[in-house]
C-alpha cells in the first residue's frame, strides 16, 4: 500500500486496471480452452504495482532455480515489455498438460518451446489488446520470444534506462486444467513516460466511466 | 528539387531491394492491407500453395483457399491490423493453419507468425510469415529416438551391471587430483553388506574398508594405473564387519576420458570362496593326511630352504631322523588302527615340544624328521633326548601299548653340498642307535 501511495495511483485507477486485466485474462482463457479442447481457467487474484528492484528480488527469492519466460516488447504511446513467467519445471508441466502427445522427457523440444511461446502470446496479447482497446492506446507488439531458465534480472534489464523507482505492473496468474493447477506471473515493464501515459489514459477512462 | 528527386530515387531503390528480399525470403511471406487483401505474395508462398503471385494479389485468404480460416488465425490477423498485436501460431497446437504443401507434395509443417507493419501511421498492414519446420520436426524426432535409445541402453546396462555378481566402479580424477565417483553398480550392496546410497558418491569407499596392511598396496597400484593409463589387478582383504573379512580381486584400468581427464574403471570380484578353496588345496598339498603335519615333499622343500640359508650365512643347522622302534609289531599285535593312533599321537606329541622355527614332518612310514635351524649337534642332541623321553611315556589310548623311538642326529658341515648328505649321516646315526638297543639317541 505504501508503494501505491508513493506512486500516487488512486484506488479507482488500480481497480480499473484490475478490471481490464481480468477482462483480458478472460479472453485468453477462452482462446486457450479452444486451442486445447478443454476448459482452461485463468485467474488473476490481484495486481501489484512494484519497483523493479522489488520485483527482481521477489521473483529471484521465490524461484531460486530460475524462471522460464515468454516476453513480447511493445512500442507506441506506451513503451515496454510484457512477460509471462514460470518456474522452469512448471512451464514444462504446463506444456505437458496442454499438449497431450508430449513425450515424457526432461527437456522441451524446439516445437514445444514454440507452443509455450504461443501460450504466452495468447495471454499477453489478450491483456495488451484489452488495455489498448479499452484505453484507446496506440501500440505495436513484437513477436513473442521464449527464454528458458534465465535469471530474472536479464529479463528485467531489457532496458537500461529503466530506473529503480520505476513502476511495474505485476500480477500472479493461476492456470487450471483438469490435471493440475499451475501458477505463473504476468509482468509489464514500462518506461517512465509510458507509466505517465498509462496513468493519464486510466484517469480519462475512470472519469468517463464515473461520469456516465 | 534535385535533392528531393535524389531522395525519391533512394526510397524507390530501397523499396525495390526490400521487395526483392521478401520475394526471395526463405519463408513464405504474405502482406495483407487494412482490408485483409493480399498486396504481397512471395516466391516461397507460390511454392507452398501453388498460387502464382499475380493470382493472389487483390484477393483475401478465404477466397484463395476456398474456405473459412481458423478462428485464431482470423482473429490474429484482425488484431494485427486493428490493435497492432503480433501472434505466433504453433504447429503443436494448430497443425497446418493453411493447406500448404512442401516441394515433394506432402503436407507442409509450419509455424505461422503474424505481425503488424506500419508503412505510414494511417495505413497499417499485416505481415504473415510461414516458416517451414519440416527439418526441425525431423531433427526432433531423430533426437527423441536417439534419446530414447540411449535411455533404453542405459537401463539395460544398469540392469546388467546391477545384477552382476561383481561391482563396477568408475572414478574420475579431477585436475587437482581429487577423485569423483561417476558410477557404481548395485552389486556393492552384496559385496560389502552396505547401503548403496551411503557410499555411491564416495570414490574411496573400498579403500576405507581394506585392511590396513593392504592399503599401501592399493595406493601404489592406483597411482601406477592413473599415471601410466595401464591395467593392474590385485587381491586385497576387506573388513566387512568386526568378524568377517572378504577377499576382493580388484581389476583396475586407468585411461583418458573424453574430456582429457583421467578415469579409472574398476571391477571388483568377491574371491573369498576361491581363496578358501585355495587355502584348503594348499593345506592338502603340504600336509600328511594321517598326522596333520608336513608331508615328505613339504618337509623337504622347507628343510632345503633352511639348509640353503644356513649354508649362505654359515649358521649351524642340525637334523633329527626319528624312527619308531618295532612299529611293525605294533601293527601286527594291535591292528592297523592302533598303528595309526601311534603315528598320530607321536606326531602331535613331538609338535608340542618343537619350536616355531623348527621344521617337523613325516619322512615316510614310521620315519620322521625334525630340522633344527641355528642348532649345533650338541643342542640337537639335547632336544633329541627330550623327545626320546617324552615318547617313552607317551599314551596312545591302548592298554599295554607303549612305543619308543630311536633318533639319529647330524649337523651340517661346510662341506655338505646338499641336505641329503646331512640326512644320510642322520640315517647312519639312527642305524647306530638301533644297533645300540633302540630307545636311544646317536649322533654322527
Amino acid at each position: 500500500m505504501m508503494n501505491l501511495e508513493s506512486l500516487d495511483w488512486s484506488e479507482d485507477q488500480i481497480d480499473a486496471l484490475t478490471e481490464i486485466m481480468n477482462m483480458g485474462i478472460g479472453v485468453a482463457a477462452k482462446s486457450l480452452s479452444d486451442m486445447v479442447g478443454e476448459e482452461v481457467i485463468l485467474n488473476i487474484p490481484k495486481i501489484r504495482l512494484v519497483s523493479r528492484s522489488e520485483i527482481t528480488n521477489d521473483l529471484a527469492e521465490r524461484n531460486p532455480e530460475g524462471l522460464s519466460y515468454v516476453f513480447q516488447d511493445f512500442k507506441g504511446s506506451v513503451f515496454g515489455r510484457s512477460a509471462l513467467l514460470f518456474p522452469i519445471q512448471k512451464s514444462f508441466n504446463l506444456v505437458k498438460a496442454l499438449l497431450k502427445d508430449m513425450v515424457n522427457d526432461d527437456e522441451m523440444t524446439e516445437m514445444e518451446q514454440e507452443a509455450l511461446s504461443e501460450v504466452g502470446n495468447v495471454i499477453l496479447n489478450a491483456c495488451i489488446a484489452t488495455m489498448v482497446d479499452t484505453l484507446g492506446l496506440e501500440v505495436e507488439v513484437e513477436i513473442p520470444q521464449y527464454i528458458r531458465g534465465g535469471p530474472v534480472g536479464v529479463l528485467l534489464a531489457g532496458d537500461s534506462e529503466l530506473d529503480d523507482t520505476q513502476t511495474n505492473l505485476f500480477c500472479a496468474v493461476d492456470f487450471k486444467t483438469h490435471e493440475s493447477g499451475i501458477e505463473g506471473y504476468v509482468l509489464f515493464l514500462l518506461e517512465l513516460p509510458s507509466v505517465k501515459n498509462l496513468k493519464k489514459s486510466l484517469e480519462e477512462y475512470v472519469n468517463n466511466v464515473l461520469g456516465e | 528539387m534535385a535533392l528531393v528527386a535524389q531522395e525519391k530515387i533512394t526510397v524507390d531503390h530501397l523499396s525495390g531491394i526490400l521487395s526483392t528480399v521478401i520475394d526471395k525470403a526463405e519463408f513464405g511471406s504474405i502482406i495483407l492491407d487494412e482490408d485483409s487483401f493480399v498486396i504481397m505474395w512471395n516466391q516461397k508462398m507460390t511454392l507452398f500453395s501453388g498460387i502464382e503471385t499475380n493470382d493472389a494479389l487483390g484477393k483475401n485468404l478465404e477466397q484463395l483457399f476456398n474456405g473459412v480460416l481458423l478462428a485464431r488465425f482470423q482473429n490474429s490477423i484482425k488484431q494485427a491490423l486493428t490493435l497492432g498485436m503480433s501472434s505466433v501460431l504453433s504447429h503443436k497446437f494448430h497443425g497446418a493453419v493453411l493447406p500448404l504443401s512442401n516441394k515433394d507434395g506432402g503436407a507442409l509443417l509450419f509455424t505461422t507468425y503474424i505481425k503488424p507493419i506500419t508503412i505510414d501511421p494511417n495505413n497499417r498492414n499485416c505481415l504473415i510469415e510461414i516458416h517451414d519446420i519440416t527439418n526441425v520436426e525431423a531433427r526432433e524426432k531423430r533426437l527423441r529416438k536417439i534419446t530414447q535409445e540411449q535411455h533404453d541402453n542405459e537401463t539395460r546396462l544398469r540392469l546388467l551391471t546391477d545384477n552382476l555378481p561383481a561391482v563396477i566402479h568408475q572414478v574420475r580424477i579431477l585436475e587437482d587430483g581429487t577423485k569423483k565417483a561417476s558410477y557404481l553398480s548395485r552389486g556393492v550392496e552384496q559385496l560389502l553388506s552396505t547401503d548403496y546410497d551411503a557410499i555411491s558418491n564416495d570414490p574411496d569407499f573400498l579403500r576405507k574398508k581394506i585392511v590396513t596392511d593392504d592399503v599401501s598396496l592399493l595406493d601404489d597400484v592406483m597411482a601406477d594405473v592413473i599415471e601410466h593409463s595401464t591395467e593392474r589387478d590385485i587381491i586385497v582383504r576387506v573388513n566387512i564387519n568386526e568378524k568377517v573379512k572378504k577377499w576382493v580381486h580388484m581389476f583396475l584400468r586407468g585411461r583418458e576420458g573424453r574430456a582429457g581427464q583421467k578415469v579409472v574403471d574398476g571391477l571388483y570380484l568377491d574371491v573369498t570362496n576361491v581363496k578358501v578353496v585355495e587355502e584348503e588345496l594348499r593345506r592338502l598339498a603340504t600336509t600328511d593326511s594321517l598326522t596333520g603335519i608336513s608331508n615328505r615333499r613339504h618337509l623337504m622343500d622347507s628343510s632345503e630352504r633352511e639348509f640353503s640359508m644356513a649354508h649362505r650365512y654359515a649358521t649351524p643347522l642340525s637334523v633329527l631322523l626319528l624312527d619308531i622302534d618295532h612299529f611293525k609289531s605294533v601293527n601286527d599285535s594291535f591292528g592297523h588302527a592302533a598303528g595309526d593312533a601311534v603315528l598320530e599321537t607321536f606326531a602331535r606329541t613331538i609338535k608340542g615340544v618343537t619350536r616355531q622355527t623348527d621344521i617337523f614332518g613325516r619322512y615316510g612310514g614310521e620315519e620322521f624328521v625334525v630340522t633344527l635351524p641355528h642348532s649345533t649337534c650338541v643342542n640337537a642332541m639335547a632336544i633329541a633326548e627330550k623327545i626320546r623321553k617324552i615318547i617313552e611315556t607317551m599314551n596312545c589310548g591302548y592298554d599295554n601299548l607303549s612305543v619308543t623311538v630311536s633318533i639319529g642326529v647330524a649337523e651340517m658341515t661346510s662341506d655338505d653340498k646338499t641336505l641329503d648328505e646331512v640326512l644320510k649321516r642322520a640315517d647312519t646315526a639312527v642305524y647306530e642307535a638301533k644297533n645300540s638297543g633302540r630307545n636311544c639317541v646317536a649322533s654322527n
